[in-house]
């Protein structure tokens, strides 16, 4: 029943509601007055058969009393036009059958139903009326009027069939009317249904709905086309705006196209850069290798002539040390000192090779153990002056532990060494954390410090800021702390300012967890 | 055969009875006890003129020539009223003294001074009944006849109005009308 609801269009739901409405209304109504018709109608009837009965009460008087049933009968036979009295009977005071009109059934019982009031009473589908006969206040007897309901039932079923034909009719009238008025009503919704379909597939919103419409559906068709002039205008600044954009897209495409140009020309050249540095950094590192190779071969070679100078001094100081006069003598101790030093020279250039040599081992080596270690080392160097020492709490660092207290100690003993002029040396060791789990320890005195111009010598080979006579050195130390700091996959750098001291930082990994 | 006759007697009381029965109301009612009754009957149906007696207390109604049914009626209109007044029954002799009645009963007997009767009553309004056989044709108003055993009546409706009566058509419709015969 909703699915067939759901199915029906407007117009046929308008004329359900109407008529389902007016159907209902006329029976309402039709019952009502079926009803009250029927009350009215037995009201009636009974009404009728008292009258009759009382009107042969007044005629049957004078033959009650001069006894003569003749003309009593005479008078109960005029209700022979009465179809459906069926009989009608007098009874004597005492109850004795008097006279009788019989049409149809039975006839008269021999005495009366009633005692003798004027009342009525129904029997199956009798009625039975009676009526006093009463002279001059003496009641005589009593009349009896028997009738049938057929003519109820005829009232009845007349009223039904005109009732059924006047709702037909009513009916019929108010179909029409209605279809008549929901037209007014569905029209305009059918034409902007129609309207609103036609948009919706077409994209046409040129349409509109026509109009006027009455009321409500006015107002809806109104804001509708409303709606389309307002849908159609933003459409317009759409397109416009639309074609806008792809001008400026077809714009911005083009010069991103010329700077995807220039970028890929910039790509090439940075790859030939890189093709070029590359070659150069493996000939770079294979002139290194060859560098290396060569200068520990030589440092190797230069050993055994060194022992020979230094050997055969001592031999002749020994022999003709005390024939030789002093400036003799000091000539041979020049000599020796110089063998002397070349030897540390040479000692050092071995170790430096060595260090770009071995394997690195890869431990967790505690800062703090090594650091102590090594000042304690530094200290002894000292000899007595007081050194100020402010070492920081430090982690673990990832390293080859060998290798990384050869650079504290380079770091720590050129601390100590160019603090010695200073009236109150001071040295600090710390750390602070930085990114990639790395860290930059640091080592800052108060020394005589360098200038920062000479920064960029500062950790070459051989490269020294000071004199050989205020500083004893070989020019070697910082170098070795660079290779071995590269090759931890840390840097190392200098900040300083002369007179003020110099702070050296070392970044190293870290291990995990410390 | 005493017992036979006895037997015969007593068979035709009891249908002489069932007879007088089935002319009155009631079984064992007589003849004169209808005619009684419907003398009083009639002062239901007869309409006198406002004038007549009206400054009598009573409504007289004149027996003449018939002591027993004089009798009779007596005893049936004792404590009734007709036209809104008591009833009085008088056994007369002469018909003079009939003048002031409502109802003037003649018997039979008198039918011989019928005309000397009539003639007495003459000019007042005065309901004259009689079951002397012809009585209405003779002048009077009402004669009582029996037809089929039941006691029957005919009126003489010229004779009424003549004397000023109204005699409703309820009554007329269970009479037998009859006009004024030229006497003998």
């Amino acid at each position: 029943m909703k699915a067939l609801l759901g199915r029906l269009t407007i117009p046929h739901r308008l004329l359900l509601a109407n008529t389902l409405a007016s159907s209902t209304a006329l029976l309402v109504a039709g019952a009502t007055l079926a009803t009250l018709d029927e009350r009215q109608s037995r009201a009636d009837l009974i009404a009728r058969r008292g009258t009759e009965a009382d009107m042969i009460a007044l005629h049957t008087g004078s033959a009650l009393l001069f006894d003569d049933p003749a003309s009593a009968r005479t008078t109960l036979a005029v209700l022979k036009v009465k179809r459906n009295v069926e009989n009608a009977c007098i009874y004597t005071r005492t109850g004795r059958l008097f006279a009788e009109y019989v049409s149809s059934g039975a006839g008269c019982a021999p005495t009366p139903a009633f005692e003798g009031g004027p009342e009525h009473r129904r029997v199956g589908n009798r009625l039975l009326v009676a009526r006093p006969i009463v002279v001059q206040d003496d009641r005589l007897g009593v009349v009896i009027i028997e009738s049938n309901l057929d003519e109820l039932a005829a009232h009845g079923r007349r009223i039904l069939w005109s009732g059924l034909l006047v709702s037909i009719m009513a009916f019929a009238i108010g179909l029409a009317v209605s279809w008549r008025y929901q037209r007014s009503v569905s029209r305009p919704l059918l034409d902007l249904t129609r309207t609103a379909q036609d948009v919706s597939q077409r994209r046409d919103y040129d349409v509109r709905a026509p109009g006027p419409a009455p009321g409500e559906i006015g107002i809806l068709v109104n804001s509708f086309n409303e709606m389309l002039a307002q849908i159609q205008e933003r459409d317009h600044e759409l397109i416009a705006a639309k074609s806008d954009l792809e001008g400026r897209v077809a714009e911005r495409t083009q010069e991103l196209a010329r700077e995807l140009g220039v970028r890929r020309e910039a790509e090439d050249e940075v790859r030939r850069l890189n093709t070029a540095l590359n070659s150069q950094l493996e000939e770079v590192t294979a002139l290194n290798q060859e560098i290396e190779s060569f200068s520990y071969s030589v440092s190797h070679d230069l050993r055994a002539p060194l022992r020979h100078v230094s050997g055969f001094v001592d031999l002749l100081r020994e022999r003709a040390g005390d024939s030789l006069d002093d400036t003799s003598r000091r000539y041979l101790r020049v000599i020796a000192g110089g063998a002397s030093q070349m030897g540390c020279l040479i000692d050092d250039l071995l170790a430096f090779s060595r260090m770009s040599r071995v394997e690195l081992a890869q431990a967790e080596v505690p800062l703090p153990d090594l650091v102590e270690e090594v000042r304690q080392e530094a200290e002894r160097g000292n000899g007595e002056r007081p050194i100020e020492w402010l070492v920081h709490p430090l982690p673990r660092v990832r390293g080859d532990r060998a290798m990384l207290r050869v650079v504290f100690v380079n770091l720590l003993s050129n601390a100590v060494k160019y603090s010695k002029p200073v009236p109150a040396p001071r040295i600090e060791v710390g750390w602070t954390p930085g990114h990639n789990g790395q860290l930059t320890v640091f080592v800052r005195d108060n020394g005589v410090g360098f200038d920062m111009k000479y920064a960029g010598k500062l950790f070459g080979v051989f490269q020294r800021l000071h004199r050989a006579e205020d500083f004893e050195g070989t020019g070697i130390g910082l170098a070795t702390v660079r290779r071995i700091v590269t090759r931890h996959g840390g840097s190392v750098w200098a900040e300083s300012e002369v007179g003020r001291g110099s702070t050296f930082y070392v970044t190293l990994a870290r291990t995990e967890g410390a | 055969m005493g017992l036979r006759r006895a037997v015969l007697v007593a068979a035709l009381v009891w249908t002489t009875a069932t007879r007088t029965g089935q002319a009155a109301e009631q079984p064992g009612v007589s003849e004169q006890e209808v005619k009684a009754a419907y003398l009083f009957h009639f002062t239901r149906f007869v309409e006198w003129p406002a004038r007549a007696g009206a400054d009598d207390a009573e409504f007289v109604v004149a027996v003449l020539g018939a002591s027993q049914f004089g009798e009779m009626v007596e005893r049936t209109l004792a404590g009734k009223t007709a036209q809104d007044r008591p009833l009085s029954v008088r056994r007369i002799s002469q018909p003079g003294e009939a003048a002031r009645a409502g109802i003037l009963f003649v018997g039979s007997l008198e039918a011989r001074r019928m005309p000397e009767i009539l003639e007495a009553v003459q000019g007042r309004s005065v309901l004259t009944v009689s079951d002397a056989p012809g009585f209405a044709e003779q002048g009077g108003i009402i004669g009582f006849r029996v037809v089929d055993k039941r006691v029957r009546f005919d009126v003489n409706v010229e004779q009424a109005s003549r004397a000023g009566l109204k005699i409703s058509s309820e009554m007329l419709k269970l009479a037998r009308i009859v006009r004024t015969r030229p006497g003998p």
